[in-house]
């Protein structure tokens, strides 16, 4: 009975051990997106295909794309920062209504900290306004008046939309908040400028457009600028001084983007696949990640575009490589098919060889992938990029719109009409206003809203 | 004496009636994704007529459908179609106005001094190409914008004549 009782608690323990091994595993890996190598697709078509590739590698359940520097491509990533954040300021603001000020002043800051460091590429700010104004209320409450009143400060600069009053918060915290709002001073701009075209600007938590972009109506403080392109991400703080402009020139540099540029050289420059692992291995490293990922597109000996992606292995090795037809306008159905199909190919049925996929969607094993990849047989050629797309909106009107056609007044030029009110000198009076009066001109509107 | 009186009112009445505008009435609705839009910062409704560079209308409805109906610069005859533009209000940084930011979905500068500051274009309907002859209704749904498949300017047309 004793040895049944011991084989079972035995048996508990050797199922039970391996479990939370087992619900790690199941976290989705990193796999690090080094970014597209354009060949002879215009830079603005490259931008459009790499986004396309992106957002279809952010759809898989299975891993979670980081750039070359381990920033989170997939705003999944961002999930489970954001919810550190929201449990460290919901714990902050629990040991505050517990009196425990520098218990909660150390959790507040850390959420914070956290935010900054990590999640200033979200757009909702609103975690770290929230651990803002907790923050301020600590240390308020702690007798740091100057110190709080500096951090509702950093907080209005952000643009927040909470805003303490009477009902929420104590006068005298309402009346700090007043002094911080009426001492930000006037406000300035933020001139941003990328190093690399195309990409696109946020400015805490508000997205921009596309740099360059002069930024108006910032508030004097600290604020998060970042810049997202197709294949990564680039954050920084810009302080911005009252009534004054402040410029930001935003530059991917660093280990990271070097060994980035340089596993794109071995594809432009056909090094070799025995070059690429090095690179993807330093990557993958950087980034933190289980797997490297590269794209590409290729000009076949035929003249026939080819998009190739390739999947490196943390140790560098490439595990597998494959290809699909492309088009020069890469926003056809056809393109977004085969992106598909190969990351299907790559990602679902995890192929680990080299392969190429027709029209079709029919697979074909084949060797000499890899090899067109990066020691390429197929002849690259910059100078023959296609011409660029004619500008979007262009307009086809060819002739002018018709000219007004005048009422048909023939009633009036009869004569048994003038006949009839020739005697009426008030219908005549009448008749002649209306005649006098223009054309309409005009259309009326009437918009009924639901 | 009397029977004339009658038709000399018939007459410039319907003489009257020949001079007014046609009357071009939107029914406008909202799709499950647009909030209600007494929430909206402003809503626009532009007005382009085929051919012409200027618009033919540019101009905030009462977000409680109050108001008058707006009188464009649409020629009875012209091809025209109608954008309704819903623009929520955003906090913090902006870039000026411009068609690109418009297009980014960017939080853009508005200087109207009647709404607010800092605004981003969200929600949009389109009409197609439609001739200004006669009263006519026109139903529209406001939707989110897709930045992928912009619902205006309906297609170019060839020919802006009849």
């Amino acid at each position: 009975m004793r040895r049944g009782a011991l084989l079972s608690v035995l048996l508990a323990v050797a199922f039970a051990a391996p479990a939370p091994a087992l619900a790690k595993r199941k976290k989705p890996r990193r796999y690090a997106w080094v970014g597209l190598e354009r060949g002879p697709l215009a830079p603005k078509a490259a931008r459009q295909l790499e986004t396309l590739l992106v957002d279809e590698l952010n759809g898989y359940d299975s891993f979670r794309l980081v750039d070359a520097s381990g920033h989170a491509l997939d705003r999944r990533l961002l999930g489970d920062d954001a919810a550190l954040v929201s449990k460290l300021k919901n714990e902050g603001v629990d040991l505050f209504l517990r009196f425990k000020h520098q218990q909660a002043l150390e959790k507040l800051e850390k959420a914070i900290s956290i935010f900054e460091s990590r999640l200033v590429t979200l757009e909702d700010y609103e975690l770290v306004h929230d651990a803002l104004l907790a923050k301020a209320e600590a240390q308020h409450q702690s007798g740091e008046h100057g110190a709080a009143k500096a951090t509702l400060k950093h907080l209005l600069a952000l643009g927040p939309k909470i805003s303490p009053n009477a009902r929420t918060h104590s006068a005298k915290f309402v009346r700090l908040w007043d002094a911080a709002k009426r001492e930000m001073g006037a406000v300035g701009r933020i001139e941003i400028e990328c190093a690399d075209p195309g990409c696109l600007v946020q400015v805490d938590g508000q997205r921009l457009g596309e740099a360059p972009l002069v930024a108006t109506r910032i508030l004097p403080g600290e604020h998060y600028v970042v810049a997202t392109w197709p294949h990564g991400v680039l954050k920084t703080t810009v302080r911005v001084a009252a009534g004054r402009e402040a410029k930001v020139r935003l530059e991917r540099t660093g280990p990271a983007e070097e060994a980035r540029r340089a596993m794109l050289e071995v594809i432009q420059r056909r090094r070799g696949k025995e070059a690429a692992p090095e690179f993807g291995t330093r990557i993958a490293s950087l980034a933190r990640a289980w797997t490297t990922l590269i794209g590409a597109v290729k000009k076949g000996p035929d003249g026939k575009l080819w998009l190739f992606i390739a999947r490196h292995g943390s140790g560098g090795p490439l595990r597998a490589v494959g290809r699909v037809p492309l088009d020069a306008e890469v926003d056809s159905e056809r393109v977004a098919r085969n992106v598909k199909r190969l990351c299907a190919a790559l990602f679902v049925d995890q192929r680990a060889e080299e392969f190429s996929i027709d029209d079709g969607g029919a697979l074909t094993v084949e060797t000499g992938v890899a090899e067109a990849l990066y020691a390429s047989r197929i002849s690259i050629d910059a100078a023959d990029a296609p011409p660029p797309p004619p500008p979007p909106g262009g307009t086809a009107f060819v002739t002018p719109p018709p000219p007004p056609t005048g009422d048909d007044d023939g009633l009036l030029s009869q004569w048994w009409f003038w006949a009839i009110v020739g005697g009426a000198a008030a219908a005549g009076t009448i008749a002649g206003v209306v005649l006098l009066s223009p054309d309409p001109a005009t259309t009326k509107f009437e918009v009924r809203l639901p | 004496m009397k029977r004339l009186v009658f038709a000399v009112a018939a007459l410039a009445a319907a003489l009257s009636a020949c001079g007014a505008p046609p009357t071009v009435a939107i029914d406008l609705r909202r799709s499950n994704q647009v909030p209600p839009l007494a929430g909206l910062a402003r809503l626009r409704m532009i007005v382009r007529v085929c051919g012409q560079s200027e618009l033919a209308l540019a101009q905030n409805l009462p977000l409680d459908g109050s108001g008058d109906p707006l009188e464009a610069s649409v020629t009875p005859g012209d091809l025209f179609y109608v954008w309704l533009q819903g623009w929520e209000e955003c906090v913090g940084p902006c870039v000026p106005d411009s068609a690109d930011a418009m297009n980014q979905q960017a939080c853009v500068c508005i200087e109207d001094g009647q709404t607010p500051m800092n605004q981003i274009f969200r929600y949009e309907a389109c009409s197609d190409w439609a001739r200004a002859e006669e009263d006519a209704l026109i139903p529209l749904t406001l939707a989110p914008v897709n930045p992928d498949q912009r619902l205006c300017p309906p297609a170019p047309m060839t020919s802006c004549g009849s």
